[in-house]
C-alpha cells in the first residue's frame, strides 16, 4: 500500500482500524452480536464476488467469447458432476471443522474420564 | 446506483472498491426502508403493550422507552445491522482513499497553489495553535476513523475525502450528487421566506468539507463567503473540492465559539447540521458569536436534524446519540433552540423555529418514516 509507520508528519501513518469511542454491543452474549458482524461482512464481500462473475459473464459475451445465456443454459456432464460433488463434500468438511473437533474434543475427554 | 458526482477530489475506485460501496449503500437503503420500519411494528404491538400491562400507563418518555425496547430481539437484530452498516461503510472508503493517498494530497496541493496565484479564487488559512474542542475529539464522529480531525500526514486531506463519500453513501444518495441537500435546503428556506434579502457577507459555521458552502456559493455568486471549521484535514480537502468546482470560497481554521471576525461584518451566518455535534455549554456560546458578528439587520440560519415528536421518535432518532457517537445529540431532544438564541442576545420577537419536510424517501431515512429538518431563524 506504500504507507509506511511513524511519527514524522512527512510519513503517512496508517488511519486507526477502529473509531475512538464505546461501542455498543446489543444481544446479551457478545458472541451474538460478533456473529451479526461477520455475517454482515461475508455477505458483503459475497456481494463482491457475484458482482465479479457478472461483470466477467458481460465481458466474455460483449467480446463473443462466451454468449449470454451459455452459463444459464450449461449443464454439467457427468465427470463435471462428479467434480462438484467432491468439491460440495470437501466444502461442507471445512465449514464444519469446529463442529467436528469440538464433538472429538468432548469424546476424547469422556473416554479419558472413563479410564480413570 | 449512486448519483455521486465525481470532482477531482474523490478517490476513485477499482471494480472491487465499487462493488463494496455500492452493497454498503444498497444495504443501508433496505435496512432504512424495509428493516427500521418494523422496529416502530414492534414497539406499537408488543414493547408499548408489555409496558402498559406493567406500568397501567404508556411510556412517558424516549428514556423508559430505551429501557424496554434495548431489549426487544427485533430492535437488537436492526441495530447489530445498523451499526455494523456503518463501520462497513467507513472501510468501503477508506480502501480506496488509502490506495491513492499520496495522488489525493499532491492534487489537492496542486489546486490550493492554483488559487494561491488569483485574486479571483477562494482562501485557506490553517491555524495550527487551534485548540480542537473536546465535544470532537471524545470520540470520532459518526465512528468515522480519527474522526475530521486527524491528520495522517503533513497537509493531510484523507479525513476529508473519505467523509464526502462517506456521508453521501450514509443517506443512500439522499444528499445529492454535490452532498448538496442540506445547503439545498436552507438557500430554499431563505428563499422562500426573504426573497429580498441579498447578503454581500456569509459565514457557514462548521462546514466540514465545505459541501453546504457551495450551495451557497452558487445561490450568491456575488458574496464574500467564509466557511470555518475546527478541523484542518476536512477544511484543505474543502478548498480543493471548491477549488475544482470552481466556486471561490475563503475557508479558515475557526471555532464557532469565538471567530476572527469583525463585531457587526456578517450579513448572514449559517451552520448546516452543526449544533447537534456541539456541546451545551458551546451551544450558547456559539449564539453569542453569531450575535456578535453579525450586523444590525443581518441575519442567522440554523439547520437541525428531526428530534422526533412522541417518545417512540424520540427514541429512535437518538439512536445516533447512542450507537454513532452523536454523543451530545440526544440532549437537543429537549433544548428550546429558540431559547438558546434569546440567551445569545437575540430579541424574542426576531426568532422563529420552523420545521421544513425533504422529498425523501423512506430508504433514506434511517431512523424515521417522517422526516423534518428543523431550522433557526434570527433576525439580529
Amino acid at each position: 500500500m506504500g504507507v509506511s509507520k511513524g511519527s514524522n508528519m512527512n510519513e503517512m501513518r496508517d488511519p486507526p482500524q477502529r473509531p475512538k469511542g464505546h461501542r455498543p454491543y446489543y444481544f446479551d452474549d457478545p458472541a451474538i452480536d460478533q456473529l451479526h458482524s461477520a455475517v454482515l461482512a461475508l455477505t458483503g464481500e459475497l456481494a463482491v464476488a457475484l458482482d465479479r462473475i457478472d461483470s466477467l459473464e458481460r465481458q466474455l459475451a460483449a467480446r463473443g467469447v462466451v454468449p449470454a445465456d451459455a452459463i444459464d443454459s450449461y449443464r454439467p456432464d457427468a465427470a463435471a458432476s462428479q467434480a462438484r460433488m467432491q468439491r460440495y463434500t470437501a466444502l461442507a468438511d471445512r465449514i464444519l471443522k469446529p463442529f467436528r473437533d469440538y464433538r472429538e474434543n468432548l469424546f476424547e475427554r469422556q473416554q479419558h474420564a472413563h479410564k480413570e | 446506483m449512486s448519483s455521486f458526482k465525481r470532482h477531482a477530489m474523490v478517490a476513485a475506485t477499482n471494480h472491487d472498491e465499487q462493488a463494496r460501496q455500492d452493497f454498503v449503500t444498497a444495504f443501508r437503503g433496505h435496512l432504512s426502508g424495509r428493516v427500521m420500519p418494523g422496529a416502530y411494528r414492534v414497539y406499537q404491538k408488543r414493547v408499548e403493550p408489555a409496558f402498559v400491562k406493567a406500568h397501567a400507563r404508556p411510556p412517558a418518555d424516549e428514556d423508559e422507552v430505551r429501557q424496554w425496547m434495548t431489549r426487544d430481539p427485533y430492535y437488537q437484530f436492526w441495530s447489530a445491522m445498523q451499526r455494523r452498516s456503518q463501520e462497513i461503510l467507513w472501510d468501503a472508503v477508506i480502501d480506496p482513499t488509502e490506495r491513492q493517498w499520496a495522488s489525493l494530497l499532491a492534487k489537492s496541493r496542486k489546486l490550493a497553489g492554483k488559487a494561491r496565484g488569483s485574486r479571483k479564487r477562494g482562501s485557506l488559512h490553517i491555524d495550527p495553535q487551534l485548540q480542537v474542542p473536546r465535544y470532537h475529539t471524545a470520540a470520532d464522529i459518526h465512528l468515522q476513523p480519527g474522526g475530521y480531525h486527524t491528520n495522517f500526514t503533513a497537509d493531510d486531506v484523507a479525513a476529508g475525502v473519505i467523509y464526502d463519500q462517506g456521508i453521501n453513501i450514509y443517506m443512500n444518495g439522499a444528499l445529492g450528487p454535490e452532498n448538496n441537500l442540506t445547503g439545498d435546503t436552507l438557500v430554499a428556506y431563505l428563499r422562500e421566506k426573504h426573497p429580498d434579502f441579498k447578503p454581500q457577507r456569509i459565514v457557514d459555521m462548521g462546514c466540514a468539507i465545505g459541501n453546504s458552502t457551495v450551495v451557497w456559493g452558487r445561490a450568491f455568486p456575488k458574496a464574500e463567503l467564509h466557511g470555518i471549521d475546527v478541523a484542518a484535514p476536512v477544511l484543505r480537502y474543502a478548498h480543493a473540492r471548491a477549488e475544482s468546482l470552481g466556486v471561490p470560497i475563503h475557508f479558515s481554521q475557526q471555532d464557532a465559539e469565538h471567530t476572527n471576525f469583525k463585531t457587526g461584518s456578517v450579513d448572514l451566518v449559517l451552520s448546516h447540521i452543526m449544533l447537534h455535534e456541539t456541546s451545551r455549554s458551546a451551544l450558547v456560546r456559539i449564539m453569542k458569536e453569531c450575535h456578535r458578528i453579525l450586523r444590525p439587520g443581518g441575519l442567522m440560519l440554523h439547520l437541525e436534524i428531526p428530534r422526533g415528536r412522541d417518545a417512540i421518535e424520540k427514541f429512535m432518532h437518538n439512536w445516533e446519540s447512542y450507537n454513532n457517537n452523536e454523543t451530545f445529540a440526544r440532549y437537543m431532544t429537549h433544548i428550546d433552540l429558540a431559547a438558546e438564541a434569546v440567551k445569545g442576545g437575540f430579541a424574542a420577537d426576531k426568532i422563529r423555529v420552523d420545521e421544513f419536510a425533504p422529498k425523501l424517501d423512506v430508504a433514506q431515512m434511517n431512523y424515521a418514516e417522517h422526516f423534518f429538518w428543523k431550522i433557526l431563524a434570527a433576525w439580529r
